[in-house]
């Protein structure tokens, strides 16, 4: 219990990773799913950058003859892995989204139980 | 040039995407050739791979000259090497037999097309050829939007299946990279050999039992294990055919095959062999999924919709094996992978030349037309691959399911045991039903000697069928040899 009011953040990421899931798996609105996706990646990409946080830490840049404190300076590797999964949920969305343009195109509605009907009555 | 094989593999396919993609608007002409080459020039160096690391051992490659724990690592022994070259067969036997259709359907725009093919490509090969967790994740990424993309070629229907892939997929690979960060968080590395000596300490820690459980579920919604089907036949029935030739052997096989990659590399299979809870809980869930699958394959109507629910059963049949603790039951996954392509391969090759030149979609419209007189080779090689499914002796597929049954029994998991005999069953029943349907409603029509389909369909059909009849030859070969090249 005292480890989670002192890790709070990872609480925080831990609800919003919920938020989206439970919107994914249960929302009847196809938007609303996008949403969710986007809150999940959002959780996640936020995880990984806290990861590299420390405290009283500097910016990784570190002039070349000095001896170097590790402990002062902030972790830059999630940061940049988490450039590319930023990339990758962008590209995700712009996917979902454009299929989700055609879907509307086609069945008139983006309410999943309305298309699923439809499909079932060709 | 040896020195630099490992990426040689990948970058042929990723340059030839991007220069189609570039090119292509302007120079249709060229998109075709060059993306052949490409994948042939995959092949060559995956086959130079096998020969390589067969006579000298395995080899790692760091991209950009970074050391291990910073940079990019690529491993390549022979097992991954042998998997890669079957792979870009499998391509390669798509890109050739749907050029036609691919024509007609896409006049304006099929080198868009080959360029989504070309991604999805280098996607699958650097799953298989990587050594780095989070790298691991980036290669799954690309797979997957590319076969977004792909699947949301067919009908109006196909783009909500691709939808619906997109949903569950991203939720697979959302899990994955979340079991990563745990580990990263915990370790500081990445690169999966150094991490198995960070995790060695660490066993009996709830984060790392926590990670195990994360990736595992994530990875498992890429193979369609049981619970976590529902995407596959809704989206591989609804594209078109040449999609789901490509798609349905590889992608489902891949993802099995980076799971036991994480597991066995990061997280050792000393670590897989203390879990007593997934040694009960797993071959069952297994179970029950054979049997469902194969009554679901009997009873659809669509071709390519049972052929689905083959392949489920298959992948459920795979995924069980893993839990008996018995380094005999990860080999013989191991080596199914590699049959099960080229099964898979057949089994939605034929059903794709079947649509496209006999127009036969559902399993009624087999019984008037004759197939029996014209296509010898289609029926060879898909008696063959029957054989091979059901596990009886010439093929590759007994093997498998020999050692499957042998160590479930080791295990005393007598229900997997009991359930693959009467999935097996199942399965029989449903070839019957198919060979039924072609051999004794066969009428004699004259001048029907010459087959439909191009040669080079014909030639594909009948090498990878002769290919699952020399796996099952050179079993000791892959269990002994080559699939210790990977285990270490």
């Amino acid at each position: 219990m005292e480890l989670l009011f002192y890790k709070y953040n990872y609480v925080f990421y831990f609800i919003l990773f919920s938020l989206g899931f439970y919107a994914m798996m249960a929302k009847n609105n196809l938007l609303k799913k996008i949403i969710g996706m986007s809150i999940l990646q959002a959780s996640l990409i936020l995880f990984f950058v806290s990861m590299g946080i420390k405290n009283n830490a500097n910016i990784p840049i570190v002039p070349e003859s000095d001896v170097v404190n590790a402990k002062l300076i902030a972790n830059p590797l999630p940061h940049v892995l988490m450039l590319t999964a930023i990339v990758v949920g962008v590209s995700t969305l712009a996917v979902a989204l454009s299929l989700l343009q055609k879907i509307s195109k086609e069945y008139k509605s983006i309410e999943e139980d309305e298309i699923l009907r439809l499909m079932e009555d060709e | 040039m040896i020195s630099q094989l490992p990426i040689l593999i990948l970058i042929c396919p990723f340059i030839a995407a991007l220069l189609i993609g570039v090119i292509g608007s302007f120079k249709k002409s060229l998109c075709y050739p060059l993306a052949v080459l490409s994948i042939l020039c995959s092949i060559y160096f995956s086959l130079l791979g096998v020969k390589e690391t067969f006579l000298n051992g395995s080899r790692s490659y760091n991209l950009g000259g970074w050391g291990q724990s910073i940079g990019i690592a690529f491993y390549l022994n022979t097992y991954n090497a042998i998997l890669l070259s079957i792979i870009s067969f499998v391509l390669l036997a798509t890109v050739l037999y749907s050029r036609k259709f691919i024509y007609l359907r896409f006049p304006d725009k099929f080198y868009a097309f080959y360029s989504l093919l070309l991604l999805f490509l280098t996607g699958i090969l650097g799953i298989v050829i990587t050594g780095d967790a989070f790298n691991l994740y980036v290669f799954l990424e690309i797979v997957s939007l590319s076969s977004y993309a792909m699947i949301a070629l067919g009908r109006k229907e196909s783009y909500v299946a691709s939808f619906r892939y997109l949903i569950i997929g991203t939720i697979g690979a959302s899990f994955y990279l979340l079991g990563v960060g745990i580990l990263y968080l915990k370790t500081g590395n990445l690169n999966m050999q150094e991490l198995h000596h960070y995790v060695l300490p660490l066993y009996k820690t709830t984060s790392i039992k926590a990670s195990f459980l994360f990736i595992v579920i994530g990875l498992s919604i890429k193979i369609a294990f049981f619970p976590f089907h529902s995407w596959l036949p809704f989206a591989y029935s609804k594209t078109i055919s040449p999609v789901s030739t490509l798609m349905a052997p590889i992608v489902t096989k891949v993802s099995l095959f980076a799971c036991i990659k994480v597991i066995v590399l990061v997280f050792g299979v000393d670590y897989l062999f203390s879990l007593e809870g997934f040694k009960y809980l797993m071959p069952n869930i297994a179970a029950i999924g054979m049997i469902y699958f194969s009554i679901k394959a009997f009873t659809q109507k669509n071709i390519r919709a049972s052929f689905c629910y083959v392949l489920l059963m298959e992948c459920s049949l795979m995924f069980g094996a893993l839990w008996f603790q018995d380094v005999l039951g990860i080999k013989a996954v191991l080596y199914h992978i590699l049959i099960d392509i080229l099964m898979m391969l057949t089994l939605f090759l034929s059903a794709g030349v079947l649509e496209y030149y006999y127009k036969i979609y559902n399993h009624s419209d087999l019984l008037d037309t004759n197939i029996l007189a014209k296509e010898k080779i289609l029926l060879f090689s898909f008696i063959i691959t029957a054989l091979s499914v059901l596990g009886i002796p010439p093929t590759g597929g007994f093997f498998s399911k020999f050692y499957f049954i042998l160590v479930a029994f080791k295990a005393n998991s007598y229900f997997y045991v009991i359930s693959l005999i009467v999935s097996s069953f199942i399965l029989l029943a449903f070839f019957l039903k198919f060979f039924e349907k072609i051999y004794f409603n066969y009428k004699k029509v004259p001048n029907a000697k010459n087959s439909k389909f191009p040669i080079i369909t014909n030639a594909v059909l009948l090498v990878s069928s002769l290919l699952i009849i020399y796996f099952g030859a050179k079993v000791h070969l892959f269990i002994d040899v080559i699939i210790n090249s990977f285990l270490g």
